[in-house]
């Protein structure tokens, strides 16, 4: 294909039908193409796509441009395809432009998807292409989470981008309801969220909503809520006071039932050395008591404290809880 | 009579239904996986695959990995292999349904499978066939010479978990008037209190059904009543939520069993098991057999104050019941017969 010289202010670029932009997320600049470009200038033409109108669509050279708009150059080496040119080779261009962001978090792959999906590309070719080489199924449903996953709130889009989450997580994430995930990410300076840590809290969050026909701003103003998010504590810590606040929310029933058992074990006031564990989920009817010693003159008192009436009837209690 | 499966998805496969012959084994036990949850050994004929209802529990949405709606045409292969492993334990009791995989009667006016069953039933004399339904087709079956070897089950629930949950089943008052006829065309009947379900007024729900059932049905022809409550794996919330957005039932207080299973967690079971066997002792009074389904043995306790010893114990309890209140079986059944 013939070069041309094409007016660098004439390139469609942000608006190009064929930038990614809106869709993927870049981390920052490339101070390697920088470099080159300081040295060495643009050895390489751009790729543009006149349309039918005649605009021109940046689809290959995004630094290059950049760099001549910085550098107020008024005209650019370009390769021009012209209107006929199938999408899927000018998509395989802008991944070939743009592969090392794409390739740079899960997330960047779906939404690349679902741009290629915007721009029009064949769903046979984004199953049989695009899916095979970004490691995905290539099943139709696995689109529709694509497309789900693109309706994410853009803060949780460029947090799952940031934190390179999963697909497993991501295609989680889809199942809450976006008011949840908003304040969540409102809350993402606040707290230490994980990938894990995130979504236990909305699937949690979203279950005790439900259950109990609460709104998230119902949920914002119960006090002990309020008194957690409005304390000084680290993130860390308000993420785990937070977490066991929606927990007990969620799980009332075995909250209350640990919550007795634990008293009745405090009230004994074991020594030290011996332990009593139970199932917290109350499935398992079952009492386990357990001796540590590292000295045989530990074991007769010990032995002695767990053979106690006192001991007996808490474990009677313990046993009728579970 | 289509079979392309593969392009059909859970829904779709509801609409057609496909015939075809029996492939492999079809009958086997119903087991549970965990020795702490006691089974009542019923055996299955995988006969029917799929179902026209929409449950919004039913674990087939998460099962079965080829949605076409299925039924074996083939009953005298369905049958040789029943009297073939039925005649390997004589002396025992064999209760076996059809249900596993489907509803054994929402598809019978088109397939006529049930029907060729309960002929084949009738005239076994170690086996009794249960045919388990949430449907009103009785028709096609009222008139059949079953000799009392087919018990007709009912899958039950409040009018609210019916209206909420179950999807495309025919109403509370017509699965009530279907039984009644079919239990005045002399069948057995069995009821089925499962998966009860926790909702807003699920006490007096669960009571009225209670006295709605002992109505509809004389006492003396309820061979066996079953109780459990929801459950399902872990990896079917999200199915369930995916597909039945509205519902509510995965935000229920559950906890996961050693069977694998989520269930409501256990004081909330064992007062929703206290309460139906409080109103069913109330309306339905006399010698039921009445069992929990897939249960801990310390559930069991809790609700009825005892717990069969085993499996095989519960197994054979259900023999002696069948035997001393209609005659089934091939002889006084013999504890050792049914072992643990």
């Amino acid at each position: 294909m013939p070069l041309q010289s094409i007016s660098a202010s004439s390139i469609l670029v942000e608006n190009s039908r064929f930038s990614p932009g809106g869709f993927i997320f870049t981390d920052p600049g490339d101070a390697c193409a920088a470099e080159s470009f300081g040295r060495l200038g643009i050895l390489q033409p751009v790729i543009l796509y006149r349309d039918a109108g005649g605009a021109l669509h940046l689809v290959d050279g995004r630094k290059r441009i950049d760099y001549a708009r910085r550098r107020h150059m008024k005209a650019v080496s370009a390769v021009v395809l012209d209107p006929e040119t199938p999408v899927t080779d000018i998509i395989t261009l802008v991944l070939c432009d743009r592969n090392a962001d794409i390739g740079s978090s899960i997330i960047n792959r779906i939404l690349f998807i679902c741009f290629a999906q915007f721009s029009g590309v064949p769903e046979s070719w984004i199953l049989g292409t695009l899916c095979r080489r970004f490691g995905f199924k290539p099943y139709t449903d696995f689109l529709e989470d694509c497309s789900r996953v693109n309706g994410l709130p853009a803060e949780l889009k460029h947090f799952c981008h940031e934190k390179r989450l999963s697909l497993k997580h991501i295609i989680n994430l889809t199942r809450y309801p976006a008011d949840i995930l908003r304040q969540l990410m409102q809350w993402r300076n606040e707290l230490a969220l994980s990938a894990s840590i995130l979504d236990e809290t909305a699937s949690n969050l979203n279950d005790y909503l439900r259950g109990n026909n609460r709104t998230m701003d119902d949920f914002l103003s119960e006090p002990d809520v309020r008194e957690v998010m409005q304390s000084d504590l680290s993130p860390r810590d308000k993420t785990a006071r937070l977490r066991r606040l929606i927990y007990m929310k969620r799980f009332p029933v075995l909250t209350a039932s640990n919550a007795r058992i634990r008293e009745t074990v405090g009230r004994l006031n074991l020594p030290d050395g011996i332990s009593v564990n139970w199932d917290a989920t109350l499935e398992n009817r079952n009492v386990n008591l357990s001796v540590d010693i590292n000295d045989v003159k530990q074991w007769r008192p010990l032995i002695e404290a767990l053979s106690s009436g006192e001991v007996e009837k808490a474990v009677e209690s313990i046993l009728e809880e579970l | 009579m289509t079979m392309h499966a593969d392009s059909l998805g859970y829904r779709d496969g509801k609409k057609e239904i496909g015939i075809m012959p029996k492939r492999g084994e079809a009958m086997g036990a119903c087991a549970t996986f965990s020795r702490k949850y006691i089974c009542c050994r019923v055996h299955v004929l995988k006969s029917v695959h799929n179902c026209p209802f929409e449950c919004s529990y039913c674990f087939l949405q998460d099962y079965l990995t080829d949605g076409l709606t299925k039924a074996v045409d083939d009953t005298a292969a369905l049958m040789q292999e029943v009297k073939e492993k039925i005649s390997r334990q004589p002396r025992r009791l064999f209760r076996i349904g059809t249900w596993e995989l489907g509803d054994s009667l929402a598809l019978e006016e088109k397939t006529g499978q049930a029907a060729g069953l309960i002929r084949e039933f009738a005239r076994l004399d170690n086996a009794v066939l249960e045919l388990k339904t949430k449907s009103d087709r009785v028709e096609p079956i009222l008139g059949l010479d079953h000799r009392g070897k087919t018990v007709v089950s009912w899958s039950l629930n409040t009018a609210h978990v019916i209206e909420t949950e179950e999807h495309l089943t025919p109403s509370l008052a017509k699965r009530l008037e279907a039984m009644s006829r079919t239990a005045a065309a002399g069948y057995l009947i069995g009821l089925h209190f499962d998966p009860m379900i926790l909702h807003e007024g699920w006490e007096q729900g669960y009571e009225a059904l209670a006295g709605q059932v002992s109505e509809a049905v004389p006492r003396d022809r309820i061979a066996w009543i079953s109780v459990g409550s929801l459950r399902f794996n872990p990896a079917m919330k999200k199915t369930i939520e995916n597909n039945y957005p509205g519902t509510r039932l995965t935000c229920a207080e559950m906890a996961t069993g050693d069977d694998g299973k989520m269930r409501y967690v256990k004081p909330l079971r064992v007062g929703m098991y206290r309460r139906l066997h409080a109103a069913l002792k109330r309306y339905i009074a006399g010698e039921r057999l009445t069992y929990l389904c897939m249960e801990r043995w310390d559930v069991w306790d809790r609700v009825y104050g005892r717990h069969p010893d085993s499996a095989g114990h519960l197994d054979y309890l259900f023999a002696e019941s069948l035997y001393r209140r209609y005659g089934l079986g091939p002889r006084r059944p013999q504890r050792e017969v049914y072992g643990m």
